[in-house]
């Protein structure tokens, strides 16, 4: 990894203070054609929902949580010569750390009980973004500028649990659900952002990614708590509809596929 | 010659696929009749996690119950799921009602010899209806009224079979006098036979 590492920064800087009569050459190349990217980054929230439920602020704050990306597929097709659209799939991993947090918090709220799952859902991905939209072009030095502006939907985890509740000394039990209520699975999402891709080989770059995404998010969780003797059920709705805004920061490789080879061989 | 292993092959996983798939069609046997012989009755003490067979008989009122254990004249050879037997299982007799008595005074309004079967529940498991449609659901425990056990049972017995069958009825109510209880369970079949069954006598604590 170190190799490749050195590899790359050694190639960046003999670019960067080489005069190469060919550039011009590989820049008219990246006019047209398909740039290919991939990266990863850290998503920041820049607002976090809470209540004043600590069990659901555990399931739900964890899809809000710092978390890394993977940006696995991102294609832009510039068919001008400063304009393409982009289409773009971001997902990040879930790592469950809400689980010993709400077994944590469930044994402190009812210490008088046994407690067992009888269910617990625990989606792999916490977030996915799936956008398409308008990339341009801008040449600065030896770097390239791709500002973009995307649209799409953002796909939310649903993590969701239920505990059977057996009280000790007693044969009363209860069953406390925890379920996740959302109207709108896909969240319409914006997306504005930029890239600084630096060609280290001929086709080859480096890029750093800075994005914006906002979208709105509907959604509560429903705690149900079932007297399994009488059936009797208690409910409790807490919030956490609202305005979701994320800051991206990534970094990884471009891959250029020209479409104008017929003028590299007439140059 | 190629085709004609082509054909060949496709014939010998035919026949693979037929001896993984085809299961052995039944032959028809007379159905097997079997009866319920006897029931013991056990004090139950359920103030930990799951409900065990108290050893000391001294048990939180609240926590109490009474595990039935009906047994069947059922060959040992053919125990388990009808389904793996060509067999069809039948009693010789249905079970119509199930009651349990107290022994002892219970309360003011329930004294010695009166039927509290109101008191109790029978323990089943079942799926938490929320998440029906989740893939990782766990059965919970649920309390039905002891008038439904019958049918239950009747269910049970179409899938399943045992030689021993054990089941548990939980006490929702405490007695006025916590000392010296005794409790009687009569199940009456629809031919008239009755079996009963009495506990050890069991001393309540608060």
């Amino acid at each position: 990894m170190k190799t490749v590492i050195f590899i790359i920064v050694c190639s960046v800087i003999y670019q960067l203070t080489t005069q190469n009569c060919e550039g011009a050459v590989r820049d008219s190349a990246r006019d047209i054609g398909l740039l290919v990217r991939t990266n990863i980054g850290f998503i920041m929230p820049m607002n976090k929902s809470q209540t004043y439920n600590r069990a659901t602020d555990l399931m739900y704050n964890n899809l809000e949580d710092y978390v890394t990306f993977f940006r696995i597929f991102d294609a832009t097709l510039f068919f001008y010569k400063y304009l393409g659209v982009e289409l773009s799939w971001k997902f990040s991993p879930q790592n469950g750390d809400w689980k010993p947090g709400l077994d944590n918090e469930i044994s402190t709220m009812y210490p008088d009980f046994y407690k067992d799952y009888p269910s617990l859902t625990f989606d792999d991905m916490k977030q996915q973004n799936i956008m398409f939209g308008l990339n341009s072009k801008i040449k600065l030095a030896n770097i390239f500028i791709y500002p973009r502006f995307l649209v799409g939907g953002t796909v939310l985890a649903e993590n969701e649990a239920a505990y059977e509740l057996k009280a000790k000394n007693s044969n009363q039990t209860y069953v406390v659900s925890y379920l996740q209520n959302t109207s709108n699975k896909f969240s319409f999402t914006y997306n504005a952002g930029f890239s600084l891709v630096y060609f280290f080989l001929n086709n080859v770059g480096v890029n750093f990614d800075f994005d914006y995404y906002q979208f709105y998010n509907k959604m509560n969780y429903e705690i149900t708590n079932t007297n399994m003797v009488t059936m009797e059920k208690t409910k409790e709705i807490f919030n956490y509809s609202g305005t979701k805004r994320y800051f991206s920061i990534g970094i990884g490789l471009n891959y250029f596929v020209s479409f104008q080879r017929s003028k590299k061989k007439v140059k | 010659m190629k085709k004609i292993i082509n054909i060949f092959a496709g014939i010998v996983f035919f026949v693979l696929m037929q001896s993984f798939t085809c299961e052995e069609p039944c032959q028809i046997h007379e159905p097997m009749i079997y009866k319920y012989i006897a029931i013991t009755t056990d004090n139950l003490d359920n103030n930990k996690e799951y409900q065990i067979v108290s050893e000391t008989n001294i048990i939180y009122s609240k926590a109490y119950g009474i595990r039935l254990t009906l047994y069947t004249d059922i060959h040992d050879s053919v125990l388990g799921y009808k389904k793996d037997y060509c067999y069809d299982f039948s009693a010789d007799d249905s079970i119509r009602v199930i009651k349990i008595f107290t022994l002892n005074d219970f309360d003011s309004e329930h004294p010695k010899d009166s039927e509290i079967s109101e008191f109790f529940r029978f323990l089943d498991y079942s799926e938490v209806p929320e998440f029906a449609s989740n893939v990782n659901r766990r059965s919970v425990r649920t309390y039905l009224p002891i008038k439904d056990y019958s049918e239950i049972i009747k269910q049970e017995s179409k899938t399943f079979i045992r030689k021993k069958i054990e089941d548990d009825f939980l006490l929702f109510k405490s007695p006025q006098n916590l000392q010296n209880h005794q409790f009687r369970i009569d199940i009456e079949f629809y031919k008239g036979r009755i079996l009963s069954g009495t506990t050890p006598i069991v001393n309540f604590i608060e």
